[in-house]
């Protein structure tokens, strides 16, 4: 089970091809896009810096 | 910063993606190269130093100069190294260097060496130095063969990786950059990547933050055990949900361009012991610490004490990289006196690691690691602080 839970959060993240990306699939990326693009927006702004870029 | 600024996509990623899908095979390379030059030079003008910093990019014409002269063998490999090693001292370990030399001349007596020209932390250095000193080292052992000069521009001033990696190596970019071509299925895992990136850093590490911002503020001083131990936690979750979406960043933008770039984390926290842990966490980096240092140090070649040794000096290593500071060097120490310690314990007691429950040793990984970050996020005199507030009040 936890395979399977690792497998599909490595696919919502962009780590494993989504496979044939049929009709309902392209569709349900989109959605996910628009998801993570309204997380994105709604947490953006507190302007801290990644920690390893000036290492 | 950088990834998380609409400049990276707008002036960087985007045009140089359509650009190296639109020229012909054998220019694409100088693509790469051009927009890594432009890269390295907005964003060193504007955050590293203003003109001097965006004057660092000669480093990287000097270094396409010099591998020229590397061979199989020759001493020219030897002096890349050198110079990578030069240019990693000179910018970020120098001012610490004369800092403790003068701390300890005052404790001793001794003649200070007076204050130290402040450097400053050009854009990266950590990451291209290592990649050049893979190069210069592999050619030296005779494992590449000198590839054509816009190759390895493209290699050492590919932007999506050059500030913060994953630490690449070129027999694995090389032939990838040949035969790159723009494949929609891999552009949309890329486009995911990157917004999954966003979303972590944005979401979930900057809220971590709140927390973890507070081992470095005048709460400390008054915090509970609980408390601290919370805050050294969210560090360390902070971190990894940091880290690892800078490397999806870096990552996708990579597959925009064709390029898969090896990854950088692989479920770290769910490691059941500390050697697992280094193998999944920040993995460009163990591995070329292994490659560069440990196995040239002589690895687990010359018994168990020199072992030991060679363990404890690579982890050494790999905190001092991570900051001039007693702090990293400190963080490098326990990683490395863990791993000594766990490869103890299986030589000692090999059916107890055997058949330990898997909870339990992740659970005891996932502490070990996190008290460690303690090291990571606070100077010296705060870690101290922290651990006697925890011990005394606990």
């Amino acid at each position: 089970m936890i395979a399977r839970l690792v497998a599909f959060l490595e696919l919502l993240g962009g780590a494993r091809p989504l496979g044939g990306v049929t009709g309902s699939r392209r569709i349900a990326l989109g959605l996910w896009w628009c998801v993570l693009f309204f997380v994105i927006c709604a947490t953006i702004g507190r302007a801290t810096k990644f920690i390893y870029v000036d290492f | 910063m950088i990834f998380n600024e609409l400049s990276y996509f707008a002036l960087f990623l985007l045009p140089a993606v359509v650009l190296f899908h639109t020229v012909p095979s054998r220019t694409r390379p100088w693509v790469i190269g051009f927009f890594g030059a432009a890269f390295f030079v907005y964003y060193g003008y504007l955050h590293f130093g203003g003109l001097w910093g965006a004057l660092c990019v000669l480093l990287f014409v000097w270094e396409m100069v010099t591998s020229r002269l590397y061979r199989p063998g020759s001493r020219w490999c030897l002096f890349g190294i050198a110079q990578a090693v030069a240019i990693l001292l000179v910018f970020k370990y120098l001012t610490f260097a004369v800092g403790s030399w003068n701390d300890l001349a005052a404790t001793l007596h001794l003649p200070p060496l007076g204050a130290a020209k402040r450097w400053l932390l050009h854009l990266g250095v950590s990451f291209f130095t290592f990649e050049f000193i893979h190069f210069a080292a592999d050619t030296y052992w005779g494992k590449l063969e000198r590839p054509p000069v816009g190759e390895y521009a493209a290699f050492i001033l590919f932007f999506p990786t050059m500030v913060a990696g994953p630490i690449k190596r070129f027999q694995d970019f090389g032939p990838k950059l040949k035969t790159a071509r723009f494949d929609p299925a891999l552009a949309s895992q890329g486009i995911t990547r990157i917004l999954v990136g966003l979303a972590k850093k944005h979401a979930i590490a900057d809220t971590f933050a709140l927390w973890a911002g507070r081992l470095n503020g005048p709460q400390l001083y008054t915090a509970h055990a609980h408390q601290i131990v919370a805050w050294i936690f969210a560090y360390g979750m902070q971190i990894y949900f940091d880290f690892s979406a800078y490397s999806d960043i870096a990552i996708g933008s990579g597959y925009l361009f064709g390029l898969t770039i090896p990854e950088n984390f692989n479920w770290p926290y769910g490691s059941q012991n500390i050697a697992e842990f280094w193998r999944r966490w920040h993995i460009s980096l163990s591995s070329w610490i292994r490659d560069y240092v440990y196995v040239p140090l002589g690895g687990s070649r010359l018994g168990r004490s020199r072992t030991a040794i060679n363990l404890i000096l690579a982890f050494t290593i790999s905190g001092l990289w991570h900051g001039a500071a007693y702090n990293f060097i400190a963080w490098g120490l326990w990683h490395g006196l863990l791993l000594v310690s766990y490869r103890r314990c299986c030589e000692s007691f090999p059916r107890l690691s055997a058949r330990m429950p898997k909870p339990v040793a992740v659970g005891l990984t996932f502490v070990a690691v996190n008290f460690g970050w303690a090291f990571f996020s606070m100077d010296i005199g705060r870690v101290v602080v922290a651990f006697s507030r925890i011990i005394r009040l606990a």
